[in-house]
């Protein structure tokens, strides 16, 4: 059976723009969809609070009232029954949370700072600092990129619901900003063509952005 | 009747054959991620696992050799017996207890709250937990110590209240989220005594992960020892 529940998000959010994509890519209409509107703090409402104490998005309700948060718990959650995203092997399931490991501790740590001194205070100077801070996360993802189709080999997997919505939205920061990476730009086009919910997921967020006047 | 009778005999015998883990743990004993594997390894009495030490005080997690199979040269890594290798404790850790029912979340909400736990492990528990332990051992920054201290109060808080209710991190229930948490939190302990006295539900936790689980006590002496604390 598909996953049911509802996703509570915002289509700026990277993390939530991962589930979201992924939803959109199974095919799933079982899960309702909820904006939370960051920008005026409904995150932080009791309401949302209630269900979700560290007031983050996206968050995930299950049938019965369970609430969790946290893209990586609900990709897995949302993802369960369908085999082709499951590991078949022991590599496979290394190497995917070796990814999972490092999404955190690298690749969002860095593009959120980015994104967050861009859209929220503005900082140019941190803005630049954070850009110098994620090259070597670039740099590496581009050689990789450069010899695979999808980040961990030639298989789509979650790795990737979790890592383009974080590198995409550094275009948001510059227009220019991924042009030294020619690799992660040829991979995002890759899954705006062959990879259903891609372009919906990205066109999503530059909706919102010229909506907010970002 | 028979046909079940071989079922039930198959299943059984497919439990009794979950080998432990084996391969080669490459860590140190006061690397926090190593210390969350070291534990579960000794917690789960596997002797099948060898561990061999990577001197990374001393630069050795940076040499042409290590750097060939962890090519981001971290600790912990783990290299499988036909020679694969990754990195990453969280990896490690789930391919380590792979035969351990035990440690298996019972059903998917379990399972969303120890993913839930994951992703809030790296970008919250240690990412604020090393910027502290940094700041103090290794860059002797007393001002950057306790501003790191301010910054991970919010978390600690929340743990510390948490851990007033329950008996490990994510129920009464120990899990793999408490194999991550612990090495993080106890090695705050180094910056002064003084540290975790305002969060006695952690202290109180910590005690009760000495008493009662084995293979604890002995990773936080490891890491006072490899330190000379």
């Amino acid at each position: 059976m598909p996953a049911s529940g509802i996703l509570y998000g915002h289509p700026v959010s990277q993390p939530s723009r991962s589930v979201q994509w992924y939803l959109d890519y199974s095919g799933n209409t079982t899960v309702e969809r909820k904006v939370v509107d960051l920008m005026v703090g409904a995150h932080m409402e009791p309401d949302y609070v209630a269900k979700f104490p560290n007031h983050q998005v996206p968050g995930f309700e299950m049938e019965d009232g369970f609430c969790f948060a946290e893209s990586l718990a609900i990709l897995k959650h949302v993802s369960a029954g369908d085999e082709t995203m499951q590991p078949q092997t022991a590599k496979e399931e290394a190497i995917l949370n070796e990814y999972l490991g490092r999404h955190y501790s690298q690749v969002r740590k860095f593009s959120s700072d980015v994104f967050i001194y861009f859209v929220l205070t503005k900082d140019e100077e941190k803005k630049q600092a954070g850009l110098v801070a994620i090259k070597p996360q670039l740099e590496s993802y581009n050689e990789k990129l450069g010899k695979q189709k999808y980040i961990l080999g030639d298989k789509l997997t979650l790795a990737d619901f979790l890592f383009a919505p974080e590198v995409d939205q550094m275009e948001a920061v510059g227009k220019d900003t991924l042009a030294p990476y020619q690799n992660i730009v040829k991979y995002l086009e890759r899954l705006t063509t062959d990879v259903k919910g891609y372009k919906e997921c990205i066109g999503g967020m530059w909706t919102e952005l010229e909506r907010l006047n970002l | 009747l028979k046909l079940q009778f071989l079922y039930f005999i198959g299943e059984h015998h497919t439990k009794l054959n979950k080998m432990p883990a084996t391969g080669i743990l490459y860590g140190h004993a006061f690397s926090q991620p190593c210390r969350s594997v070291q534990w579960y390894l000794d917690y789960s009495d596997n002797t099948a696992v060898e561990r061999k030490v990577v001197d990374v005080l001393g630069g050795e997690q940076k040499a042409a050799e290590y750097v060939a199979k962890f090519p981001q040269h971290q600790v912990p890594g783990f290299e499988m017996e036909d020679g694969f290798c990754f990195a990453e404790s969280l990896a490690i850790l789930k391919h380590v207890v792979q035969g351990d029912e035990t440690l298996k979340p019972g059903c998917p909400k379990e399972e969303a709250r120890l993913n839930e736990y994951f992703g809030r492990h790296y970008s919250q528990v240690r990412k604020f937990s090393t910027e502290v332990i940094f700041a103090h051992l290794f860059a002797k920054d007393a001002e950057k110590t306790q501003a790191g201290l301010v910054v991970i109060k919010p978390q600690l808080e929340s743990y510390n209240e948490t851990l007033g209710k329950q008996n490990y991190l994510l129920g009464d229930k120990l899990t793999l989220a408490d194999f991550l948490f612990a090495p993080e939190v106890d090695q705050l302990a180094w910056v002064g005594p003084e540290t975790l006295a305002p969060y006695p539900n952690i202290l109180k936790y910590l005690e009760r992960l000495t008493s009662d689980v084995k293979g604890y006590k002995e990773s936080f002496a490891g890491a006072n020892t490899a330190l000379g604390l």
